[in-house]
């Protein structure tokens, strides 16, 4: 007959509603991404794509209800870049996670411990060979990533970077509430929707777990002034930006490309047009795109 | 033993580089060892296709010979009946198989050299995409023809082939060759990358990292 006790785990062990690594991992990203933009950060981290290591200095915080990060190089004294962002919102996250679960299972690996803080490892793992691997280090405390890296298909770690030393606040409660009170009022302006290729072009079979990227108002995305068309495909981790423009002067039809760490850039021709794909995808998956790009207009 | 060392010290065994003590370590490592077994293994062969590189034909007879002596000394198990007293009651006596052992041991034997041929042909992979298939796919004809085998090792050889006409139509195209963008082109690129970061940071991790770390590249 079994024992009080152990009835009483098996009753526990049936009542307790499982929770998946899988639910926990999305949570732990949903957290990540808030975390990233809500929370007052400074520190050094290093930045490693391939030989090449790169040491930065990183603040964030909120002046007047603006987001502020300012990036500079400690390898090089002059680069810095200083951007403000719109006041981020949870609501632009759904999507994304919708969109990554398709193609990514997460894993919630082992607590390790980055610029003397506990974190959770955490990986976004590829359903196929179309993206790379990806691995954070989530803050068990706030939920800041301290640690990230992007593996490929063979197993190489292509880019990663690691905070070193980091401190990081609970922003002051006013920032903040104003902050959320410029999001209240710019929610319907802050997203456009997904944005495709004018009439002239079409893609014909977008890699698998890619969709058209929603588009910031405040982004150049769309039609510019110099003719360029830009758009953007996105897996919810990975996004891939498409340029097209008329080629105007005769230009010799090869492929050029580069790549710093994990991002791309190929640029070819294509019906007296030239095509620029820039991405953290493999040049693989960008191949892909560019060959699925057709051309709908009058030459 | 951590990775590095194992593979270093297998090495040095097959080389006949390794001392005693280091042979008698390997050995017992070997008892448990599945992975260094399999390393072993692998490494054994491909010293084998290096030293036999211009003469592939040897090796598929004397291996093939081998492994059909060895099933011809292979005792076949003949069902053993029990005498019927009052006190035994008999078991019903063993069906014979229905495929003879020498079957089975055939079929063993088809598994190990094909493998055996797919390993070498990956191996040869590595070192020259463009011949692989041809040089590892032609000289499977002449051994047949050499050592006469019995009708199982053509069978193997035919089906050997036919993996090896398979792998040719999966071999993947060739990547596309990318040239390095000129000055112009860069500027232009370098415009369409800050594009690119001041979108993704909906998408991507500290897109400012990346900037930064971008424009301190290719100087």
């Amino acid at each position: 007959m079994m024992a009080p006790r152990g009835l009483a785990i098996v009753l526990l062990a049936a009542l307790t509603v499982p929770v998946s690594a899988k639910d926990v991992g999305m949570e732990l990203m949903i957290e990540m991404t808030d975390a990233l933009h809500r929370l007052n950060y400074s520190g050094t981290l290093v930045h490693i794509k391939g030989a090449d290591l790169n040491t930065l200095r990183i603040s964030h915080e909120y002046i007047d209800g603006v987001e502020k990060e300012v990036i500079s190089s400690l390898n090089e004294s002059q680069e810095s870049v200083s951007r403000q962002s719109q006041p981020f919102s949870l609501s632009q996250v759904p999507d994304s996670i919708e969109v990554m679960e398709k193609v990514y299972s997460l894993d919630v690996g082992t607590i390790k411990k980055v610029a003397d803080r506990q974190c959770q490892i955490v990986i976004a793992r590829p359903k196929d060979k179309m993206r790379y691997l990806q691995k954070y280090c989530i803050d068990s405390l706030t939920k800041l990533p301290l640690a990230y890296s992007l593996i490929d298909n063979n197993h190489n770690v292509v880019e990663q970077f690691t905070f070193t030393s980091v401190e990081i606040s609970e922003p002051n409660p006013d920032q903040l509430e104003k902050a959320y009170a410029s999001v209240a009022s710019a929610a319907p302006q802050t997203l456009l929707g997904s944005l495709q290729p004018s009439g002239d072009w079409t893609i014909e079979a977008l890699p698998q777990g890619f969709t058209f990227g929603k588009v910031r108002a405040s982004g150049q995305v769309g039609r510019k002034a110099d003719d360029t068309e830009h758009f953007v495909v996105t897996d919810g981790l990975s996004s891939v930006s498409v340029f097209i423009s008329p080629i105007t002067t005769a230009q010799p039809e090869n492929m050029s490309g580069i790549s710093s760490g994990a991002l791309n850039v190929l640029t070819s021709q294509k019906n007296n047009h030239r095509i620029t794909l820039v991405g953290e995808v493999p040049k693989g998956t960008m191949q892909r795109i560019f060959t699925g790009l057709h051309y709908r207009g009058v030459n | 033993m951590s990775q590095t060392t194992k593979q270093e010290y297998l090495s040095a065994l097959l080389d006949g580089e390794a001392g005693s003590f280091e042979q008698h370590r390997l050995c017992d490592a070997l008892d448990s060892d599945t992975e260094m077994q399999t390393k072993l293994a692998n490494y054994a062969l491909i010293g084998e296709a290096m030293r036999n590189q211009q003469q592939t034909a040897r090796v598929g007879p004397s291996f093939l010979a081998g492994i059909q002596e060895a099933l011809k000394d292979e005792a076949i198990p003949s069902p053993e009946l029990v005498e019927s007293t009052p006190n035994v009651i008999p078991l019903p006596a063993k069906r014979k198989p229905l495929w003879p052992a020498k079957v089975a041991g055939y079929a063993v034997a088809a598994s190990v050299v094909a493998v055996a041929a797919v390993s070498l042909q990956n191996y040869f992979t590595a070192v020259e995409p463009a011949q692989t298939i041809a040089s590892v796919a032609e000289p499977a004809v002449p051994v047949v023809a050499q050592a006469e085998p019995k009708a199982p090792v053509v069978q193997v050889q035919k089906e050997v082939a036919q993996l090896t006409t398979v792998r040719a139509s999966f071999a993947p195209a060739a990547e596309p060759v990318y040239g390095i963008p000129d000055a112009a082109m860069r500027g232009m690129i370098d415009d369409y990358v800050a594009q690119h970061f001041q979108y993704a940071s909906s998408n991507t991790l500290m897109p400012a990292v990346r900037a930064v770390s971008y424009s301190t590249d290719f100087r």
